[in-house]
Formats: structure tokens, sequence, C-alpha cells
């Protein structure tokens, strides 16, 4: 069924923003699509995915937009006086506030918080709250969550990070099996490589550009196993 | 106006051969700069124009943010070296006010709402200049968006109409904008069948100007068609390379 589907992507011509993806007597309107009276119409470009009556355009490039329960690699952008301010590679910067911080007791009459967390500190956070009033709040209170203090960060586009982890996370299985290394991925599109060994990062990182690249293109799964097992896809 | 310049040839066809409603060579290629997050290049006759665009991203100094959509920033500049003579690189009141009419024949088709708070900029550099650069860099810099990855509700494009000898033209070239009678640039979204910019400089009647306004749109259409394959073919590179 995957693969069909995968298929039918391949055959699909790319949409632009305006074009039209259905009709309102058939469809209903999902992602990166809007409706103008009967029509249905893309915002972006893309590749469109019909799911029953619901149409979506798959965006070739695209915007992280943060939702709660969002697992996300950040970095400290600036210090400020209740928390910190966290570029989580959106239009949004995240608000990381000292009561979301694991450690219990922070004495600021002696600790500044740019001492605690200095800018340009890579961490893994969820995200706590986002609504479109106000700032994403993060917390880094949670098991896997923390600051990140070695290995590698990487990023690829938000809206191919599904691509990258896969159904169940086959995809990254896939890669952590085959490149012998522990992955975090983000939804934001940035990723850390859990590895000192240069070769391993780079090898990841190749394949990270083929997924970037071909998540559209029929077979990608075995060009990736291709790829990690020293074979030219 | 007061110069007498011949326009037409005695066979009928403009300064530049072209028929009264053809439209200049045109090419478009997209995603032209590495460090912006969108950009687009345009080459329409002689015009070459570049455009870019930054965001959406925090909106600072904070006090200029709005709660409840995004802010468009527009920058309409032409490069030194982009006229016969040096041009002045400060910014002149003519490419101030084409900023805002630019920004705001853009701003109808950027979905605004979804990213609040926040600030895109665009940045439209004209490094050659031969008549509707503000067209040009219209059609750009709506390309150059669509290549950010921001949702639009649709692609505009823009062609200058006018007069010169009493004859209605389509792509006005430098010489014709400098010695015909009437100037009107027009921007035209297809998809919502609606005019963004319509400006019009000179005199024109009634009839004129719904004559000039109706091969606009022509002219517009056969626009947008480029516009769609230019994106294409920007996002199909990929699939070659497999």
């Amino acid at each position: 069924m995957l693969r069909s589907n995968e298929q039918q992507q391949r055959q699909r011509p790319i949409v632009v923003p305006g074009e039209y993806v259905g009709d309102s007597k058939f469809h209903i309107p999902g992602l990166n699509v809007y409706r103008l009276s009967d029509r249905m119409l893309a915002t972006t470009v893309g590749l469109v995915r019909i799911d029953g009556k619901r149409v979506d355009v798959v965006a070739l490039k695209s915007f992280y937009q943060p939702k709660v329960g969002d697992l996300v690699v950040g970095i400290v952008k600036e210090p400020g006086t209740a928390g910190w301010t966290v570029d989580i590679n959106s239009p949004f910067l995240a608000f990381l506030p000292l009561s979301e911080y694991p450690e219990k007791r922070i004495r600021l009459s002696r600790d500044s918080i740019g001492r605690i967390l200095e800018a340009g500190t890579v961490l893994v956070g969820l995200i706590k709250d986002a609504s479109i009033f106000s700032s994403p709040v993060i917390t880094l209170k949670g098991k896997g969550l923390g600051v990140v203090s070695n290995g590698f960060l990487l990023s690829i586009t938000a809206s191919k990070v599904p691509r990258l982890i896969g159904k169940k996370g086959s995809m990254l299985s896939t890669i952590e099996k085959g490149a012998n290394v522990k992955l975090t991925v983000g939804q934001n599109g940035r990723l850390i490589v859990h590895s000192e060994d240069l070769n391993v990062v780079m090898k990841v990182k190749e394949v990270i550009g083929m997924i970037e690249k071909e998540s559209h293109v029929y077979g990608l799964t075995e060009r990736v196993e291709a790829l990690l097992a020293g074979r030219r896809p | 106006m007061g110069e007498s310049i011949a326009l037409f040839s005695e066979d009928g066809k403009r300064s530049d051969g072209r028929g009264l409603d053809e439209l200049r060579p045109i090419r478009i290629k997209v995603g032209v700069l590495s460090n912006a997050q969108g950009s687009a290049y345009i080459e329409q006759g002689r015009n070459k124009i570049i455009a870019a665009v930054y965001g959406p991203k925090e909106a600072l100094p904070k006090h200029i943010s709005l709660p409840d959509r995004c802010i468009l920033r527009c920058r309409y500049h032409m490069a030194p070296f982009s006229t016969t003579e040096r041009k002045s690189p400060a910014p002149s009141r003519r490419e101030i006010e084409l900023s805002m009419v630019l920004r705001n024949a853009l701003e109808p088709l950027v979905m605004t709402w979804l990213f609040p708070r926040t600030v895109i900029d665009i940045f439209i550099e004209v490094l050659q200049a031969d008549g509707g650069t503000r067209c040009a860099g219209l059609t750009a810099a709506v390309l150059a968006l669509a290549d950010a990855g921001i949702p639009l509700k649709g692609l505009v494009a823009a062609c200058a109409v006018g007069k010169a000898d009493g004859k209605i033209l389509v792509d006005l070239n430098d010489l014709e904008d400098k010695y015909g009678e009437a100037d009107m640039p027009v921007a035209y979204n297809p998809t919502l069948d609606g005019i963004t910019l319509l400006q019009m400089d000179g005199i024109m009647s009634k009839e004129e100007v719904e004559q000039a306004l109706s091969l606009a749109i022509t002219a517009t259409q056969k626009m947008h068609k480029m516009q769609v394959d230019a994106l294409r073919e920007r996002f199909s590179v990929q699939r070659r390379e497999v």
C-alpha cells in the first residue's frame, strides 16, 4: 500500500500556489489548501495527497509550526529575566521559563541566568504551550530532555521530518542500525547525531540530504539502505 | 514629451521590432540565491531584476509587530549601475514610493494571519533597468515568496500597458515609457481574478483604458504561465538528479 502511494506521488505533478487541487463537493481542505467558492486551491509549492475526502499539499519547503507535545531541538538565543528565548527553527521564538528548567534550586542572586544556560547552548525540549496569541513555551523537564553536551547538529526541511522518521520510526531505525549511531530528531527539522566519529556524521548527513531531495520519489528506503551499506544507489 | 521621437517603424513595428501586443522576451529563474530563504531572477527585455525573501521571522523592534498577522516589508532599489548614468544608491522618493506600492500589491496574496507577530522582508534589486521595472520586480518577488515556502493565495504577474502615437501598447520599454502618451502598470492575479496594482501616468480615454486593461490581463496570463513553469522547474530539479 505504501509503495502504491509512493508510486502515485511520483507521478503527480508539482502544484504551485493558487493551483486547483480539488472540488469542494468531493473534498475538504487539509494542509496547505484553502477553499475559494467551490474550488480547493494550493497555497504552497508541493505534491497533492488525497486521503479519503481530505486534500493535502505536502510542501516541498516549509516552516515549522509549533504544536503542543512536539519534541524540538533548540538553540538558546538570549537569556532574559525569567527564562531564555530559544530558536526552534520556526518563525516564532520559543520561551523556556526558569520554572521549566530541571534544576531544583536556582539562586538568582548568585547565578545569573546567562551563566546557567549560555547563548548558543543546544537543548532538546518539548513544546508545552503553543497558541497564535503568544510565543511557544518549551520545557526541559521530562525523560530524554535537557542540554546536549556533545554530538553534531544537522538540519532538514520541517515538512520532511515525518519521512525521516518513517512509519512507526522505520526509516529512523534503518539509519540508526545502518550507521550504528543514536539520533535525536526534533519535529522542527533539527537532529542531533550522538557520535564523535566524523565519518559516521558525514554518512548520516549524506542520508539526510538524500531524504530531503528524494522524499517524494519511489523506493527511498531501498536507496537509503544501499547508501548506508556503502553501495551507490 | 516635447521632443519628437519615432517610436514606430514604417511597417508599424515598435522600436525593438515587436508587435503592439507583444511581450518582450522573458526569462525567469527561481532559487538563484542560496543565502536567502527564497529568491527569483527575471530578465524582461533588457531589464534584469533579482528578488529575495527573508522570513517570516521575529519582528524587531517588537513594537512594530502586529498581534494578528505578519508585516510585509518591501524594498525596491535600483543599483547604481542599473541606468545609463550612475544613480545615487540612496533610496530616492520614487524608490520609497514604489516599495510601498509593491508591498500593497503583494499583501493581498500572502496569508499573513498564519504568522502573527512576525515580519517578512522582500528585497527587489534592479540590476539593469529598461522600463517596466516595477512590474518585472513584482513578478519576481511573488516567485521569491513562493520559493521561500510562504503560503500564498496565488501568484500575481504584472505588465505595463500604455499609449504611444495614439496606439495602445503592451509591455512598454524605456523609450515608449518616456516618449509615449500614457503608461499604466497592472498586476493581475488569475486565481482570484483580481487586480492588486493599477497605476496610470498620462492621458487615455475611458475606451482606451478598457482596451489597455484587457490587453494587460491577457499579457499577465501569459506571464503567469511562465511563472508556474519556472517554479516547477525549480522544484523538479531534485527529481532529475535522482
